[in-house]
């Protein structure tokens, strides 16, 4: 009241300079706030880039009579627990099977052991449980479903041996298809933490065949990537014997 | 810094003294115990059933946790006026936030570290072998309970009441667990409107499916190490983007 009289230009000039300093103060937040968000879209798409996250799609899941909690459970984020509960149903299921009613039965077997392995893929318990109900219990007797179970475990994670070794097994029993059985064991020979004793058999097989080739370069692959003394030891002597075999010239087939 | 610090221990000490921190508390020790007894419905593989039950249950309860405690954390304190009390004293609204959300965090990952605790404890009794996998699927957790919470802060902020900001936090955790379907769907689909509305959506909500470490626990081939450290700048890159605009909007809130 007492100051100087009010200059409404001044007045103007200072609502203008208050208003864009907090126009450009807003403005910096906002990009301030947009730059977080794309570091972390960027983060994001680089741990996408290393890890593709191996879930099976919607879509994909089996849908059974029991199955009306998957999806919500799923989607709470608790896959697992979801896949848990559809094993657990899995085995009540096999386990009232056996009743003298339903003895020529465990139809849903296959359908229950995919919705658990489909709810998660790496649950390679439930793949192998309805895998060996399906083809060694002689009351089901049904390979073929077995081995399209094992065959999807396989494909979803081709890493995990057990799965070739399980087929390899199922198609030996077949007894009608030798090489398809040589064909799974090798491409489990093949990978890094196969046992040794899987590999013994794949290269005995191809032996009494008379493929010296194959049986010696599986006992090779023991001698090179072993960390066992004995088995290594075994596969050296294994070597020789093939060797003096190739020799004495009793080879026959294509490994010759 | 020392305001912050302040902000955040009177948070931790509030909400341990809450009724229904102890009952979180109580549920979990509750969930574990019956965690046992749910095994012995999978002789097949019991451990694996006490591991995810045990796993699921401490997130669980942390997500319920942050969600309640964070929805309210500014609302109560500006319906009851206290938040007068507070600002009245030199502390930017910054700190306020920023300290507030920090010390929720802290007593909320405290609260599952007593839990994992007790949960190792129960593995070990029933024959598991400690592995550090564990660990990292205790910390993945942490951090989408972080995410989670940035994200309940910025909608209790941005929404009036606590009911709908609750609801829209689950809501978006759900929706960040169906974001790799989405993302599925925006590749496969032809619809030249729906492909960029699906892409916006996977990009600005955050995708939980990032954080479920646990569902790789004892695969084959579980996400490498780079791959953690990129999850874990993800967590901290969207909960530091929620808590900045969270900030901003409460600077610019008329109290």
């Amino acid at each position: 009241m007492n100051g100087k009289p009010r200059n409404p230009r001044a007045a103007a000039r200072g609502a203008l300079f208050v208003s864009r300093g907090g126009f450009r103060r807003r403005h910096g937040r906002a990009a301030a706030a947009a730059a977080l968000f794309f570091a972390a879209a960027f983060c994001r798409s680089h741990a996408a880039a290393l890890y593709e996250i191996p879930y099976a799609r919607f879509h994909e899941f089996v849908i059974v009579p029991e199955s009306g909690a998957d999806v919500p459970i799923v989607l709470s984020g608790f896959r697992r627990v979801a896949a848990d509960i559809a094993f657990v149903q899995l085995l009540q299921y096999t386990g009232g099977s056996t009743l003298p009613e339903d003895r020529t039965g465990y139809g849903r077997t296959k359908e229950l052991s995919l919705r658990a392995a489909r709810l998660d893929t790496n649950y390679y318990g439930a793949y192998l449980f309805g895998a060996q109900i399906l083809a060694w219990l002689k009351i089901v007797n049904r390979p073929q479903e077995a081995l399209d179970i094992l065959r999807e475990g396989t494909r979803r994670n081709p890493d995990y041996w057990p799965f070739r070794a399980h087929v390899a097994a199922i198609l030996s029993n077949l007894k009608d298809q030798p090489e398809a059985v040589l064909a799974e064991l090798t491409s489990v020979a093949l990978l890094p933490d196969c046992p040794v004793l899987t590999k013994s058999v794949l290269a005995t097989m191809y032996k009494t065949r008379g493929r010296y080739a194959q049986a010696a370069a599986i006992w090779k692959s023991v001698l090179d990537f072993s960390s066992d003394p004995d088995a290594r030891r075994r596969a050296a002597g294994e070597l020789e014997r093939l060797i003096d075999l190739a020799r004495e010239g009793k080879a026959k087939g294509p490994g010759k | 810094m020392e305001h912050l610090i302040a902000v955040a221990t009177y948070t931790i000490r509030q909400h341990v003294r809450h009724k229904m921190y102890l009952a979180v508390g109580l549920f979990g020790v509750i969930l574990l115990g019956g965690a046992v007894v749910v095994s012995a419905l999978s002789p097949e593989d019991p451990l694996r059933l006490i591991l995810d039950i045990g796993l699921a249950g401490i997130e669980f309860l942390a997500l319920l946790s942050v969600v309640f405690v964070t929805v309210n954390l500014v609302i109560e304190e500006i319906e009851s006026r206290t938040i007068y009390v507070l600002l009245a004293h030199p502390i930017s609204r910054s700190s306020y936030i920023v300290g507030r959300f920090l010390g929720t965090l802290a007593a909320v990952g405290a609260g599952m570290m007593a839990m994992a605790a007790l949960h190792v404890g129960v593995l070990v009794l029933e024959g598991w072998q400690p592995s550090g996998a564990y660990a990292v699927a205790v910390v993945c957790a942490f951090s989408k309970i972080a995410v989670v919470g940035a994200v309940a802060l910025l909608l209790s902020l941005i929404s009036t009441s606590a009911a709908s900001s609750m609801t829209s936090t689950l809501s978006l955790w759900m929706l960040g667990h169906f974001l790799e379907e989405l993302s599925f769907i925006a590749q496969k689909t032809g619809n030249p409107v729906l492909k960029p509305v699906l892409w916006v959506i996977c990009w600005a909500v955050p995708n939980f499916s990032y954080f479920n470490f646990r569902d790789f626990l004892g695969a084959v081939r579980p996400p490498t190490a780079a791959w953690f450290f990129w999850m874990a700048g993800y967590a901290v890159c969207y909960s530091a983007a929620c808590v900045y605009a969270s900030c901003w909007l409460f600077a610019d809130k008329e109290l």
